[in-house]
């Protein structure tokens, strides 16, 4: 049983929480980038823009085609880790939470900065940050959550 | 995630010679997630604690055990 060749449904569901996790730091990536895009010369600028060129071919060129694939890969039943009972399901549903509780208090701190920050940015970055901060909170939480502290095969 | 609840899945494991991986193929869910109950790390749901209990042929109290901090 290889990483692509999972042999159960929850393999492949575990699989698929993973993916996901990824395709979030990707996103993570490409909205940080356009932030600091923004502020930056325009050299910079350019290897930024490539940075989230790289990221969003990568979600669209690996991550989707190999989500299709695992959801895919058992006729019948569509695969969804939101709704798996397993340990990287709860890992996935904590790291939401983390992200929507961050994105939340990072709004609220922005606001109560007065117009430290928001009057210094466009409306368009500043949703690039708080998307960038929630994505990058959920990308690291999961990470972290998801690691196996189990032990191994016994 | 882990919690004052302890469980035997790995003596009962024992017992019958089982690997994580046969036991998480027997009762369709992940051998993480079996791992990490096993070691307190998850604390998993009553659906998967029902489900090992009844592969063993045990009440679900022979599995798992709440220690007295709870």
């Amino acid at each position: 049983m290889s990483y692509f060749r999972p042999g159960t449904r929850a393999e492949v569901t575990d699989r698929l929480a993973e993916l996901t996790g990824m395709a979030v730091g990707l996103g993570a990536l490409i909205y940080g980038a356009s932030v600091v895009q923004s502020f930056s010369a325009p050299a910079v600028a350019m290897t930024l823009d490539t940075i989230r060129m790289v990221c969003g071919i990568l979600v669209l060129a690996v991550y989707l085609p190999l989500t299709i694939w695992f959801k895919t890969r058992f006729s019948g039943v569509i695969l969804n880790p939101w709704k798996s009972d397993s340990f990287m399901g709860a890992a996935l549903k904590r790291a939401g939470l983390s992200a929507f509780a961050a994105s939340v208090m990072f709004m609220v701190l922005l606001s109560t900065l007065d117009r430290l920050v928001l009057s210094r940015m466009t409306a368009e970055s500043v949703i690039d940050l708080v998307l960038a901060v929630a994505l990058l909170v959920f990308a690291v939480s999961f990470l972290l959550l998801g690691r196996d502290g189990g032990e191994g095969e016994g | 995630m882990s919690g004052p609840l302890t469980n035997r899945i790995r003596v009962l494991r024992a017992e019958r010679g089982m690997s994580q991986s046969d036991l998480a193929a027997a009762i369709d869910v992940s051998r993480k997630t079996i791992s990490t109950v096993e070691v307190g790390r998850f604390v998993p749901s009553t659906v998967i604690a029902l489900k090992i209990a009844r592969y063993f042929g045990v009440p679900v109290e022979d599995v798992f055990d709440l220690t007295d901090e709870a």
